[in-house]
Protein backbone atom coordinates (compact mmCIF):
# COMPACT_ATOMS: atom_id res chain seq x y z
CA UNK A 1 0.00 0.00 0.00
CA UNK A 2 2.96 2.10 0.90
CA UNK A 3 4.73 1.73 -2.08
CA UNK A 4 1.34 2.30 -4.20
CA UNK A 5 1.08 5.58 -3.04
CA UNK A 6 4.52 6.26 -3.44
CA UNK A 7 3.83 5.73 -7.01
CA UNK A 8 1.24 8.34 -6.98
CA UNK A 9 3.44 10.56 -5.35
CA UNK A 10 6.20 10.36 -8.22
CA UNK A 11 3.54 10.05 -10.89
CA UNK A 12 2.00 13.53 -9.53
CA UNK A 13 5.91 14.53 -9.62
CA UNK A 14 6.15 14.08 -13.06
CA UNK A 15 2.92 15.85 -13.76
CA UNK A 16 4.35 18.92 -12.10
CA UNK A 17 7.30 18.73 -14.36
CA UNK A 18 5.35 18.67 -17.33
CA UNK A 19 3.43 21.40 -16.34
CA UNK A 20 6.31 24.41 -17.02
CA UNK A 21 7.81 22.73 -20.89
CA UNK A 22 5.74 24.49 -23.26
CA UNK A 23 8.69 26.36 -25.34
CA UNK A 24 6.80 27.47 -28.22
CA UNK A 25 7.21 31.37 -29.76
CA UNK A 26 5.45 33.13 -31.96
CA UNK A 27 7.15 32.18 -35.29
CA UNK A 28 5.89 35.56 -37.08
CA UNK A 29 8.42 37.17 -33.94
CA UNK A 30 10.61 34.69 -34.07
CA UNK A 31 11.84 34.64 -37.75
CA UNK A 32 10.76 38.44 -38.50
CA UNK A 33 13.83 39.93 -39.95
CA UNK A 34 14.56 44.16 -39.76
CA UNK A 35 12.22 45.29 -42.53
CA UNK A 36 13.40 47.71 -45.35
CA UNK A 37 11.50 50.43 -46.22
CA UNK A 38 10.04 50.89 -49.83
CA UNK A 39 9.89 54.00 -50.83
CA UNK A 40 8.13 56.04 -53.74
CA UNK A 41 9.62 59.11 -54.76
CA UNK A 42 10.65 61.61 -57.42
CA UNK A 43 13.64 61.86 -58.10
CA UNK A 44 16.66 58.90 -57.80
CA UNK A 45 16.51 57.68 -54.54
CA UNK A 46 19.20 55.54 -53.55
CA UNK A 47 19.13 52.90 -50.13
CA UNK A 48 22.41 51.83 -48.71
CA UNK A 49 22.74 49.88 -46.60
CA UNK A 50 25.76 49.02 -43.85
CA UNK A 51 24.95 46.24 -40.64
CA UNK A 52 22.30 48.20 -38.73
CA UNK A 53 22.84 51.67 -40.47
CA UNK A 54 20.97 52.26 -43.38
CA UNK A 55 20.72 55.70 -45.70
CA UNK A 56 18.67 57.00 -48.32
CA UNK A 57 19.59 59.47 -50.30
CA UNK A 58 17.35 61.43 -52.44
CA UNK A 59 18.57 63.50 -55.34
CA UNK A 60 15.94 65.95 -56.67
CA UNK A 61 15.76 67.66 -60.23
CA UNK A 62 15.26 71.52 -59.65
CA UNK A 63 14.15 73.88 -62.17
CA UNK A 64 14.37 76.85 -59.52
CA UNK A 65 18.26 76.55 -58.82
CA UNK A 66 19.75 79.75 -60.78
CA UNK A 67 22.64 81.81 -60.41
CA UNK A 68 21.74 85.36 -61.06
CA UNK A 69 23.51 88.52 -61.42
CA UNK A 70 22.15 91.39 -59.80
CA UNK A 71 24.51 94.23 -59.47
CA UNK A 72 27.03 92.86 -57.03
CA UNK A 73 24.91 90.00 -55.93
CA UNK A 74 24.79 86.40 -56.48
CA UNK A 75 22.09 84.69 -54.78
CA UNK A 76 19.52 80.90 -55.49
CA UNK A 77 16.62 80.41 -54.78
CA UNK A 78 15.70 77.43 -53.56
CA UNK A 79 12.04 76.82 -53.73
CA UNK A 80 10.37 73.28 -54.13
CA UNK A 81 8.65 70.36 -52.44
CA UNK A 82 9.03 66.35 -52.78
CA UNK A 83 6.68 64.11 -52.04
CA UNK A 84 8.01 61.57 -49.72
CA UNK A 85 5.58 58.19 -50.57
CA UNK A 86 6.56 55.06 -48.44
CA UNK A 87 4.88 52.57 -49.64
CA UNK A 88 5.00 49.89 -47.07
CA UNK A 89 8.20 47.45 -45.62
CA UNK A 90 9.71 44.31 -47.16
CA UNK A 91 9.56 41.86 -44.34
CA UNK A 92 11.51 38.91 -45.88
CA UNK A 93 10.09 38.88 -49.47
CA UNK A 94 6.47 39.49 -48.08
CA UNK A 95 5.43 43.52 -48.60
CA UNK A 96 3.23 45.66 -47.66
CA UNK A 97 3.76 45.16 -44.13
CA UNK A 98 0.39 46.03 -42.02
CA UNK A 99 0.50 48.29 -39.18
CA UNK A 100 3.52 49.94 -39.89
CA UNK A 101 4.56 52.71 -38.24
CA UNK A 102 7.10 55.91 -39.33
CA UNK A 103 8.17 58.19 -37.04
CA UNK A 104 10.15 61.14 -38.25
CA UNK A 105 12.55 62.78 -36.32
CA UNK A 106 15.42 65.04 -36.54
CA UNK A 107 14.50 67.08 -38.87
CA UNK A 108 15.74 70.67 -38.58
CA UNK A 109 15.02 74.13 -40.30
CA UNK A 110 12.66 73.01 -42.38
CA UNK A 111 9.27 72.42 -42.61
CA UNK A 112 7.29 69.10 -42.67
CA UNK A 113 4.06 67.26 -43.19
CA UNK A 114 2.81 63.96 -42.69
CA UNK A 115 0.06 61.66 -43.80
CA UNK A 116 -0.34 58.27 -43.15
CA UNK A 117 -3.50 55.90 -45.74
CA UNK A 118 -3.54 53.16 -43.48
CA UNK A 119 -5.69 51.22 -45.81
CA UNK A 120 -2.88 52.11 -48.68
CA UNK A 121 -0.12 51.98 -46.17
CA UNK A 122 1.22 54.89 -48.17
CA UNK A 123 2.71 57.99 -45.94
CA UNK A 124 3.00 61.13 -47.71
CA UNK A 125 5.03 63.91 -46.57
CA UNK A 126 6.18 67.34 -48.47
CA UNK A 127 9.22 69.09 -47.52
CA UNK A 128 9.81 72.53 -48.32
CA UNK A 129 13.08 74.72 -47.96
CA UNK A 130 14.11 78.00 -49.54
CA UNK A 131 17.83 78.50 -49.23
CA UNK A 132 19.19 82.00 -49.91
CA UNK A 133 22.90 81.58 -50.50
CA UNK A 134 25.53 84.19 -49.89
CA UNK A 135 26.79 85.92 -52.37
CA UNK A 136 30.36 84.38 -51.53
CA UNK A 137 28.82 80.99 -52.30
CA UNK A 138 28.96 80.47 -56.32
CA UNK A 139 26.86 77.42 -57.85
CA UNK A 140 29.61 75.44 -59.97
CA UNK A 141 27.75 73.81 -63.15
CA UNK A 142 29.45 70.92 -64.10
CA UNK A 143 29.94 69.60 -68.04
CA UNK A 144 26.91 66.91 -67.55
CA UNK A 145 25.10 67.77 -63.93
CA UNK A 146 24.49 70.63 -62.41
CA UNK A 147 25.82 71.50 -58.45
CA UNK A 148 24.24 68.96 -56.07
CA UNK A 149 22.97 71.18 -53.04
CA UNK A 150 22.09 69.52 -50.01
CA UNK A 151 18.86 70.68 -48.74
CA UNK A 152 17.93 68.49 -45.35
CA UNK A 153 19.20 65.30 -43.36
CA UNK A 154 16.94 63.86 -41.24
CA UNK A 155 16.44 60.27 -39.29
CA UNK A 156 13.57 58.13 -40.43
CA UNK A 157 12.46 55.27 -37.51
CA UNK A 158 10.28 52.74 -38.81
CA UNK A 159 8.36 49.71 -36.75
CA UNK A 160 6.60 46.64 -37.91
CA UNK A 161 4.37 45.08 -36.41
CA UNK A 162 6.45 42.73 -34.76
CA UNK A 163 7.69 45.47 -33.14
CA UNK A 164 10.94 45.49 -34.99
CA UNK A 165 13.10 48.64 -36.04
CA UNK A 166 15.37 49.93 -38.36
CA UNK A 167 16.47 53.61 -38.48
CA UNK A 168 17.43 55.17 -41.50
CA UNK A 169 18.96 58.56 -42.40
CA UNK A 170 17.47 60.34 -44.90
CA UNK A 171 19.63 63.05 -47.20
CA UNK A 172 17.84 65.00 -49.60
CA UNK A 173 19.64 67.02 -52.31
CA UNK A 174 18.70 68.92 -54.98
CA UNK A 175 20.67 68.54 -58.38
CA UNK A 176 20.13 72.21 -60.32
CA UNK A 177 19.66 71.62 -63.82
CA UNK A 178 22.17 72.73 -66.29
CA UNK A 179 20.50 75.03 -69.19
CA UNK A 180 20.68 74.46 -72.67
CA UNK A 181 22.97 75.66 -74.79
CA UNK A 182 21.31 77.69 -78.18
CA UNK A 183 23.68 77.09 -81.20
CA UNK A 184 22.75 79.55 -83.96
CA UNK A 185 22.91 79.82 -87.23
CA UNK A 186 21.82 81.95 -90.19
CA UNK A 187 21.63 81.61 -94.37
CA UNK A 188 20.25 83.20 -97.10
CA UNK A 189 17.09 81.20 -98.53
CA UNK A 190 15.85 83.88 -101.21
CA UNK A 191 15.05 87.79 -102.58
CA UNK A 192 15.99 90.11 -101.50
CA UNK A 193 16.41 89.29 -97.84
CA UNK A 194 15.11 86.36 -96.64
CA UNK A 195 17.01 84.62 -94.27
CA UNK A 196 16.83 80.90 -92.67
CA UNK A 197 17.52 81.64 -89.22
CA UNK A 198 18.36 78.34 -87.34
CA UNK A 199 18.38 77.01 -83.79
CA UNK A 200 18.79 73.51 -85.05
CA UNK A 201 22.22 72.32 -83.27
CA UNK A 202 20.95 73.77 -79.63
CA UNK A 203 21.65 70.82 -77.26
CA UNK A 204 21.01 70.12 -73.92
CA UNK A 205 23.98 68.69 -71.56
CA UNK A 206 21.39 67.07 -69.06
CA UNK A 207 18.52 66.98 -70.98
CA UNK A 208 17.02 67.91 -74.36
CA UNK A 209 15.76 71.46 -75.63
CA UNK A 210 12.38 71.74 -76.38
CA UNK A 211 11.63 75.38 -77.54
CA UNK A 212 12.93 77.79 -79.09
CA UNK A 213 12.61 81.83 -78.93
CA UNK A 214 14.02 84.51 -81.19
CA UNK A 215 13.60 88.18 -81.27
CA UNK A 216 14.90 90.30 -84.59
CA UNK A 217 15.36 93.77 -84.47
CA UNK A 218 13.89 93.83 -81.08
CA UNK A 219 15.10 94.43 -77.61
CA UNK A 220 15.67 91.65 -74.58
CA UNK A 221 14.71 92.44 -71.55
CA UNK A 222 18.43 93.14 -69.69
CA UNK A 223 17.38 90.47 -67.00
CA UNK A 224 18.65 87.54 -69.08
CA UNK A 225 21.43 89.32 -70.88
CA UNK A 226 24.78 88.01 -70.22
CA UNK A 227 26.76 91.09 -70.01
CA UNK A 228 25.47 92.95 -67.14
CA UNK A 229 23.19 95.89 -68.00
CA UNK A 230 20.44 95.56 -65.85
CA UNK A 231 21.74 98.73 -63.77
CA UNK A 232 21.69 100.81 -67.01
CA UNK A 233 17.90 99.76 -68.01
CA UNK A 234 16.66 99.01 -64.56
CA UNK A 235 14.11 102.16 -64.22
CA UNK A 236 12.60 101.32 -67.82
CA UNK A 237 10.81 98.08 -67.00
CA UNK A 238 10.27 99.43 -63.02
CA UNK A 239 6.51 98.03 -63.61
CA UNK A 240 7.45 94.78 -64.85
CA UNK A 241 6.54 92.29 -62.05
CA UNK A 242 9.01 89.28 -61.21
CA UNK A 243 7.57 85.61 -60.87
CA UNK A 244 6.46 84.97 -57.58
CA UNK A 245 8.62 82.45 -57.30
CA UNK A 246 11.89 84.73 -58.30
CA UNK A 247 12.38 82.72 -60.85
CA UNK A 248 14.99 85.00 -62.45
CA UNK A 249 14.69 84.33 -66.28
CA UNK A 250 11.72 85.56 -67.94
CA UNK A 251 9.06 83.97 -69.19
CA UNK A 252 8.28 83.48 -73.15
CA UNK A 253 6.35 86.61 -73.59
CA UNK A 254 7.85 88.71 -70.78
CA UNK A 255 11.54 88.25 -72.25
CA UNK A 256 11.41 90.53 -75.10
CA UNK A 257 9.71 93.33 -76.56
CA UNK A 258 9.47 95.18 -80.19
CA UNK A 259 11.39 93.78 -83.60
CA UNK A 260 9.58 90.21 -84.23
CA UNK A 261 9.36 88.42 -81.47
CA UNK A 262 8.98 85.23 -81.98
CA UNK A 263 7.63 82.76 -78.65
CA UNK A 264 8.14 79.52 -77.62
CA UNK A 265 8.26 77.34 -80.30
CA UNK A 266 8.77 74.05 -81.01
CA UNK A 267 10.46 74.51 -84.40
CA UNK A 268 13.55 75.36 -83.62
CA UNK A 269 14.41 77.37 -87.40
CA UNK A 270 12.07 80.74 -88.87
CA UNK A 271 12.55 81.92 -92.23
CA UNK A 272 12.51 85.53 -91.55
CA UNK A 273 12.62 88.69 -94.31
CA UNK A 274 14.45 91.47 -93.22
CA UNK A 275 12.86 94.57 -94.46
CA UNK A 276 16.19 96.20 -95.59
CA UNK A 277 20.07 95.65 -95.99
CA UNK A 278 22.86 96.42 -93.15
CA UNK A 279 23.21 95.04 -89.85
CA UNK A 280 20.46 93.35 -87.98
CA UNK A 281 20.39 91.76 -84.33
CA UNK A 282 19.50 88.60 -83.49
CA UNK A 283 18.32 87.37 -80.39
CA UNK A 284 18.17 83.81 -79.27
CA UNK A 285 17.69 81.22 -77.08
CA UNK A 286 15.95 77.83 -75.76
CA UNK A 287 14.20 76.06 -73.51
CA UNK A 288 15.30 72.44 -71.92
CA UNK A 289 12.80 69.70 -70.88
CA UNK A 290 12.40 70.91 -67.44
CA UNK A 291 11.48 74.34 -68.19
CA UNK A 292 14.42 76.51 -67.74
CA UNK A 293 15.47 78.72 -70.25
CA UNK A 294 18.79 79.55 -71.42
CA UNK A 295 19.75 83.44 -71.12
CA UNK A 296 19.36 85.53 -74.11
CA UNK A 297 22.64 85.05 -77.12
CA UNK A 298 22.82 87.95 -79.85
CA UNK A 299 24.01 87.42 -83.12
CA UNK A 300 24.71 90.22 -85.35
CA UNK A 301 23.75 89.37 -89.29
CA UNK A 302 24.99 91.34 -92.05
CA UNK A 303 21.81 91.35 -94.52
CA UNK A 304 22.96 92.01 -98.07
CA UNK B 1 14.22 23.59 -23.88
CA UNK B 2 14.81 22.95 -20.48
CA UNK B 3 17.09 19.97 -20.40
CA UNK B 4 17.42 20.11 -16.69
CA UNK B 5 13.54 19.13 -16.34
CA UNK B 6 13.35 16.51 -18.65
CA UNK B 7 15.84 14.79 -16.77
CA UNK B 8 13.59 14.96 -13.46
CA UNK B 9 10.37 14.18 -15.43
CA UNK B 10 12.92 10.57 -16.84
CA UNK B 11 13.68 10.09 -13.58
CA UNK B 12 10.71 10.16 -11.64
CA UNK B 13 8.80 8.12 -14.35
CA UNK B 14 11.26 5.52 -13.97
CA UNK B 15 11.21 5.78 -10.22
CA UNK B 16 7.52 5.14 -10.64
CA UNK B 17 7.73 2.29 -12.92
CA UNK B 18 10.38 0.60 -10.56
CA UNK B 19 8.43 1.00 -7.15
CA UNK B 20 5.03 -0.21 -8.91
CA UNK B 21 3.53 -3.35 -7.87
CA UNK B 22 1.19 -3.88 -11.37
CA UNK B 23 -2.17 -6.63 -11.43
CA UNK B 24 -3.59 -5.77 -14.26
CA UNK B 25 -7.19 -7.24 -15.92
CA UNK B 26 -6.04 -6.15 -19.49
CA UNK B 27 -5.56 -9.43 -21.67
CA UNK B 28 -4.52 -9.89 -25.23
CA UNK B 29 -6.45 -9.03 -27.60
CA UNK B 30 -8.53 -6.57 -25.82
CA UNK B 31 -9.04 -3.29 -27.39
CA UNK B 32 -10.71 0.03 -26.92
CA UNK B 33 -11.59 3.68 -28.88
CA UNK B 34 -11.33 6.78 -27.14
CA UNK B 35 -11.70 10.57 -27.55
CA UNK B 36 -10.25 13.17 -25.54
CA UNK B 37 -10.00 16.64 -25.11
CA UNK B 38 -7.76 18.73 -23.37
CA UNK B 39 -5.92 22.00 -22.61
CA UNK B 40 -2.16 23.02 -23.36
CA UNK B 41 -0.42 25.93 -21.38
CA UNK B 42 -0.37 29.50 -20.89
CA UNK B 43 2.81 31.00 -22.42
CA UNK B 44 4.18 34.55 -22.78
CA UNK B 45 4.57 34.33 -26.56
CA UNK B 46 0.92 33.28 -26.43
CA UNK B 47 0.16 36.25 -24.33
CA UNK B 48 -1.01 34.00 -21.79
CA UNK B 49 -3.69 31.82 -24.02
CA UNK B 50 -4.21 27.88 -23.38
CA UNK B 51 -5.94 26.57 -26.74
CA UNK B 52 -7.10 23.70 -27.14
CA UNK B 53 -6.78 20.43 -28.44
CA UNK B 54 -8.97 16.85 -29.54
CA UNK B 55 -7.67 13.46 -30.67
CA UNK B 56 -9.14 10.02 -30.71
CA UNK B 57 -7.07 7.27 -29.82
CA UNK B 58 -6.62 3.59 -29.92
CA UNK B 59 -5.28 0.75 -27.88
CA UNK B 60 -4.90 -3.00 -28.79
CA UNK B 61 -3.34 -4.87 -25.73
CA UNK B 62 -0.82 -7.51 -26.64
CA UNK B 63 -0.49 -8.76 -23.06
CA UNK B 64 -1.60 -8.11 -19.30
CA UNK B 65 0.44 -5.11 -19.59
CA UNK B 66 1.71 -4.07 -22.87
CA UNK B 67 -0.58 -2.45 -25.66
CA UNK B 68 -0.49 -0.52 -28.94
CA UNK B 69 -1.30 3.32 -28.81
CA UNK B 70 -2.03 5.10 -31.85
CA UNK B 71 -2.96 9.07 -31.38
CA UNK B 72 -4.26 11.34 -33.58
CA UNK B 73 -4.69 14.82 -32.33
CA UNK B 74 -5.32 18.27 -33.71
CA UNK B 75 -4.42 21.71 -31.64
CA UNK B 76 -5.46 25.46 -31.87
CA UNK B 77 -3.65 27.85 -30.52
CA UNK B 78 -3.66 31.82 -30.34
CA UNK B 79 0.11 33.09 -30.33
CA UNK B 80 0.79 37.14 -30.07
CA UNK B 81 1.19 37.21 -33.93
CA UNK B 82 -0.33 34.68 -35.29
CA UNK B 83 -3.19 31.88 -34.89
CA UNK B 84 -1.77 28.26 -34.70
CA UNK B 85 -3.00 25.49 -35.77
CA UNK B 86 -1.57 21.67 -35.36
CA UNK B 87 -3.68 20.22 -38.32
CA UNK B 88 -3.04 16.91 -37.31
CA UNK B 89 -0.67 15.17 -35.40
CA UNK B 90 -0.18 11.24 -35.39
CA UNK B 91 1.41 8.99 -33.13
CA UNK B 92 2.34 5.08 -32.35
CA UNK B 93 3.59 3.88 -29.96
CA UNK B 94 2.98 1.57 -26.91
CA UNK B 95 1.45 1.82 -24.09
CA UNK B 96 2.58 -0.02 -20.26
CA UNK B 97 0.30 -0.35 -17.58
CA UNK B 98 2.62 0.06 -14.93
CA UNK B 99 0.13 0.09 -11.63
CA UNK B 100 -3.32 -0.66 -10.97
CA UNK B 101 -3.78 0.62 -7.50
CA UNK B 102 -7.14 -1.16 -7.24
CA UNK B 103 -10.11 -3.04 -9.14
CA UNK B 104 -10.70 -0.32 -11.42
CA UNK B 105 -7.75 1.77 -11.72
CA UNK B 106 -4.96 1.59 -13.96
CA UNK B 107 -1.88 3.97 -14.50
CA UNK B 108 -0.24 3.90 -17.75
CA UNK B 109 2.77 5.41 -18.86
CA UNK B 110 3.46 5.16 -23.15
CA UNK B 111 5.78 6.64 -25.33
CA UNK B 112 4.67 7.26 -29.08
CA UNK B 113 6.66 8.61 -32.10
CA UNK B 114 4.85 11.92 -34.06
CA UNK B 115 4.25 12.88 -37.24
CA UNK B 116 2.52 15.95 -38.26
CA UNK B 117 2.02 19.06 -39.96
CA UNK B 118 1.99 22.78 -38.15
CA UNK B 119 0.44 25.83 -39.95
CA UNK B 120 1.04 29.19 -38.53
CA UNK B 121 -1.11 32.29 -39.42
CA UNK B 122 -0.30 35.79 -38.99
CA UNK B 123 -2.64 38.23 -37.95
CA UNK B 124 -0.62 40.82 -38.60
CA UNK B 125 -0.01 40.50 -41.96
CA UNK B 126 -0.43 38.24 -45.14
CA UNK B 127 2.07 35.74 -43.77
CA UNK B 128 1.95 32.17 -43.16
CA UNK B 129 4.03 29.22 -42.65
CA UNK B 130 3.07 25.21 -43.10
CA UNK B 131 5.61 22.41 -42.53
CA UNK B 132 6.19 19.22 -41.22
CA UNK B 133 6.78 18.27 -37.57
CA UNK B 134 8.39 14.92 -36.42
CA UNK B 135 9.34 14.19 -33.21
CA UNK B 136 8.06 12.16 -29.91
CA UNK B 137 5.90 12.35 -26.90
CA UNK B 138 5.56 10.59 -23.67
CA UNK B 139 2.81 10.27 -22.06
CA UNK B 140 1.48 9.38 -18.32
CA UNK B 141 -2.33 8.61 -17.65
CA UNK B 142 -5.05 7.29 -15.21
CA UNK B 143 -7.03 5.06 -16.07
CA UNK B 144 -10.84 4.54 -14.73
CA UNK B 145 -13.35 2.10 -15.41
CA UNK B 146 -16.73 1.94 -14.07
CA UNK B 147 -18.29 -0.66 -16.12
CA UNK B 148 -15.50 -3.07 -18.14
CA UNK B 149 -16.64 -1.50 -21.42
CA UNK B 150 -16.27 1.92 -20.83
CA UNK B 151 -12.71 3.98 -19.27
CA UNK B 152 -11.88 7.43 -18.32
CA UNK B 153 -8.90 8.39 -19.08
CA UNK B 154 -7.21 11.53 -17.53
CA UNK B 155 -4.04 11.88 -19.49
CA UNK B 156 -0.72 13.88 -19.01
CA UNK B 157 1.58 13.98 -22.52
CA UNK B 158 4.94 16.01 -23.42
CA UNK B 159 6.14 16.67 -26.70
CA UNK B 160 9.29 17.01 -28.37
CA UNK B 161 8.73 18.10 -31.91
CA UNK B 162 11.30 19.09 -34.71
CA UNK B 163 10.38 21.21 -37.62
CA UNK B 164 12.14 23.27 -40.40
CA UNK B 165 15.07 24.10 -38.29
CA UNK B 166 13.34 25.07 -35.25
CA UNK B 167 12.04 22.62 -32.05
CA UNK B 168 9.94 23.04 -29.19
CA UNK B 169 8.48 21.23 -26.30
CA UNK B 170 4.06 20.90 -26.11
CA UNK B 171 2.82 20.26 -23.11
CA UNK B 172 -0.76 18.61 -23.34
CA UNK B 173 -3.67 17.90 -20.26
CA UNK B 174 -6.50 15.94 -21.37
CA UNK B 175 -9.51 14.03 -20.23
CA UNK B 176 -10.59 11.31 -22.48
CA UNK B 177 -13.51 8.29 -22.89
CA UNK B 178 -12.75 5.28 -24.28
CA UNK B 179 -15.07 2.70 -25.70
CA UNK B 180 -13.47 -1.12 -24.81
CA UNK B 181 -13.90 -4.84 -25.93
Amino acid sequence: MIMGYKGIIIGLIGLIGLSSCDSREDWFELNSVTPDLVIDMDGVVDTIGRHDMKKIVVNLKTTSCREDKWGKWNYIFLTDTCNFTVRGLNEGGNYPIEGMFVEFDDFYDIHFDSEYDKEQNILKASIFKQIILAKETRLLISETEGEVINLCNGRIKVYDSFENMQVYTLEINYICDVSPTPVFSARKIGEPYEYLLSLEDSYDKDGKVLKYEFCIDGNIVPYNESDNRFERDMESFEDLEQDSSYYPVWQSGNAAYGGTYVRATSINSVNHSFQSSGEHVVYYRCMDNVGVWSIWYSQTINVE
Amino acid sequence: MNMKRVYVILLALICAVGCCNAQLIHTKGKMGVGFRGGVGLPTESSSYQIGYNIGLFYNLYTSNQLGLLIELDREKKQFRYSDFTNQVLLGVGCEYAVWKPCKWLYMNLDLCGNVGYDEWNCTVMDWDEKHLVFGMNGGWAMEAYPWHFLSFVLKARQFVLFGKGENYLKPDFSLGVKVNW
